[in-house]
């Protein structure tokens, strides 16, 4: 085990050092770059553009040297913590983005823990009682969940959340919460508003989730290593929960690894509905603007926490399934 | 000899989406102390299920309709047919009392635990041991069994052993609470030819170290000839011919069981070439959901008698103490008739 976990630590740095530069090569390969965009943008609207001062930025960051040489200044940059600046926001990009990784990170955990909260006991219990009225429920519910798209539900919940409960809807904190520092209240707020992205973005995980483990427990509770396992004498639930459920809990195990990308990407425009501060929005924002450091920082990131995910659920697979480790 | 095991008029059906399908129809036998009792007959003729409703497990679709399982232990006997599938009674029965091996090593063991775990667990479980003591004892049954370094392979996982081992650690697994019989399913049909003499014969030297009885399912009459002391023979849910297997060869009376000896596969023979010899009784198995009227086999036999065969339905008859066939050329319906 141990020799697996150093080996798969080891092959992260090359994939790295690979993404680090993919994503800066990205944020390039547009034409132009920030300050060509910022002087059309200001032209296109009558301004006039102070031609020295976007020169003195254009040197300082050395917009106007090849490839790798600013991909090496910027890499040393980050590794020394300087993610460097945000040509749109006036700011380094360490005071942008970190808050809002943070948030994401808590936003994506949470929705994780709701799914397999949620789809843990429902999936068990489906396949345990296949065919039976609760079986048939959970699979109507769950395809309901699938089937609405993720703003409809957002809409929705937002709605009743703010009619029937009273909920302040919107966002993460409400607005007393959201420039104090950090304190109990704050956090119970968080947890408040979190409520509604959690079950918006879980929905359809969940309901997939259900799915997938109702068909693999249903696959492996016919293998015969059961059968070998009731014939030893052992107790049905024993039985259920040391074996079939075991190798039936690869997939939930899996969903470590995407539920992040999956949050950044497909539900940014949940997001945007729900005026969540996470990364999804600043990072569409600073695509469109060219904002190089920023958009660099935040890809960096966000493959960085991708790889982290990857990497924790492919040390959990390991050690459930041994023949994983030894292959 | 004392009997351990006695199946009497045993009846089985089944709930599947055509309605009930009846698979087993009275089928009666005894298992005596220290004996390998053979069964054969062709792809699902009702071997599997015999076994597993000796241990309860025919799964929610699976009923006991009729008849008797007797187990006798050294302070009474059990009627195992009448108790609760998913109780506890059965449970104390299953792993301690009767254990079972099956057909496919690599599968029957879970690949995600050790086989040191699975042989452990079944240690504690009916014995109360700790798990120090529970790990000697799984090292000592995987030495009877001849693993070689069993204090090294008893760390193994199940897709770390070869064939041969895996089903040895399976016998281990199902030796080590000392059970009064074992139940091998086609315990070689999955391995090598090599490897199938040595496993069977590992089998002979346990059960006569241990005085466990072997009843053992095949349907390979070849392995029945080395290994087994008795034979029942099973045509579609029904016993038709039951003997020592010293008379199989040359005192069976049922034509089923003949027509099985002359397309008898060489012992070893591959699974497949020995399903297609056994297929050259003439014509097909019918589906057990259409049993034929009369005696089942009337189709394919070749003394086929008009007008009892297809009408009256066989009873065993007693041929000598240890001889039975249900055959309406060895009854009182036939000799009134002729
Ligand atoms: N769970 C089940 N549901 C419905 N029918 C079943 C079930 N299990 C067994 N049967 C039927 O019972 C009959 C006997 O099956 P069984 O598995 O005992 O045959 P077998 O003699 O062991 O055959 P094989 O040599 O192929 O293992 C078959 O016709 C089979 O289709
Ligand atoms: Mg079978």
């Amino acid at each position: 085990m141990l020799n697996y976990i150093v080996k798969r630590t080891l092959l992260m740095i090359p994939t790295l050092i690979f993404i680090s530069i993919l994503s800066f090569f990205l944020i390039q390969l547009p034409p132009g770059d920030y300050l060509t965009n910022y002087i059309a943008n200001k032209e296109a609207s009558g301004g006039s553009v102070n031609l020295a001062e976007v020169e003195a930025l254009r040197q300082r960051y050395g917009l106007d040297r090849p490839f790798h040489t600013q991909y090496v200044r910027w890499i040393t940059g980050v590794l020394k913590g300087d993610f460097g600046y945000s040509f749109e926001w006036n700011r380094p990009v360490n005071e942008l983005i970190w808050e809002r990784l943070g948030l994401t990170v808590s936003v994506s955990t949470l929705t994780l823990l709701f799914t397999w909260i949620v789809a843990f006991p429902i999936g068990v219990y489906s396949a345990t009682h296949q065919y039976s009225i609760g079986d048939y429920v959970f699979t109507t519910v769950g395809f309901m969940g699938l089937a609405i798209p993720n703003f409809m539900l957002a809409l929705i919940l937002m709605w009743l959340g703010h009619r029937y409960f009273g909920l302040s809807v919107g966002g993460l904190f409400s607005p007393e919460y959201a420039e104090a520092p950090w304190s109990l209240a704050k956090l119970l707020d968080l947890a408040k508003h979190a409520l509604i992205p959690m079950i918006v973005i879980g929905t359809s995980g969940t309901a997939s989730l259900i799915r997938t483990l109702r068909a693999n427990l249903l696959d492996e509770i016919q293998k015969p290593y059961v059968t070998t396992a009731k014939s030893k004498g052992l107790k049905d639930t024993w039985i259920l929960f040391k074996y079939p459920v075991r190798v039936a809990l690869i997939p939930f195990i899996s969903t470590v690894g995407w539920t992040l990308p999956q949050l950044i990407s497909g539900e940014t425009i949940v997001a945007v509905v729900l005026n969540l501060p996470t990364t999804g929005p600043l990072l569409l924002r600073s695509l469109q603007s060219q904002d190089m450091y920023l958009a660099g920082s935040f890809i960096l990131m966000l493959s960085v926490l991708t790889l982290v995910g990857t990497f924790i659920s492919d040390i959990l697979l390991a050690w459930v399934d041994p023949r994983i480790r030894y292959s | 000899m004392t009997r351990v095991l006695r199946v009497k008029d045993l009846e089985v059906c089944f709930a599947t989406t055509e309605g009930t399908v009846q698979v087993l129809d009275g089928v009666s036998f005894d298992i005596r102390k220290g004996e390998v009792l053979g069964v054969v007959g062709e792809s699902g003729c009702g071997k599997s299920v015999t076994a597993l409703s000796t241990l309860g497990l025919l799964g929610s679709k699976g009923k006991i309709t009729n008849g008797e399982i007797t187990l006798y232990q050294d302070d009474g006997e059990v009627e195992l047919s009448k108790l609760d599938p998913s109780g506890p009674m059965i449970r104390k029965i299953r792993g301690k009392e009767i254990s079972m091996i099956f057909q496919e090593p690599m599968t029957s063991f879970s690949p995600v635990y050790t086989i040191g775990n699975q042989i452990m667990e079944v240690i504690r479980h009916h014995q109360g041991l700790s798990k120090k003591a529970a790990r000697e004892a799984a090292v000592e049954m995987l030495g009877k069994v001849r693993i070689p370094h069993p204090e090294q392979r008893i760390d193994a996982y199940p897709h770390q052993l070869s064939g041969g081992m895996r089903q040895r650690a399976m016998i281990a697994m199902a030796l080590s609470c000392r059970p009064r019989i074992l139940i091998a399913d086609e315990p070689t049909t999955a391995l090598d030819v090599t490897i199938q003499a040595q496993i069977l014969r590992l089998m002979r030297q346990l059960k006569d170290e241990m005085d466990t009885s072997i009843m053992l399912i095949t349907h390979n009459l070849g392995v029945i000839g080395e290994m087994a002391d008795r034979v029942v023979v099973m045509y579609m849910g029904r016993i038709v011919e039951s003997l020592p297997v010293k008379r199989l060869f040359e005192e069976s009376l049922h034509p089923y069981t003949q027509a099985l000896l002359t397309s008898l596969p060489v012992l070893g023979s591959k699974k497949r070439n020995e399903r297609k010899r056994l297929a050259s009784i003439k014509g097909m198995v019918p589906d057990i959901s259409r049993v034929p009227p009369g005696c089942p086999f009337h189709p394919r036999c070749d003394r086929f008698m008009d007008g009892l065969c297809n009408v009256h339905k066989p009873r065993p008859v007693q041929i000598s103490p240890d001889h039975e066939v249900s055959c309406l050329l060895y009854s009182e319906v036939a000799k009134d008739a002729g």
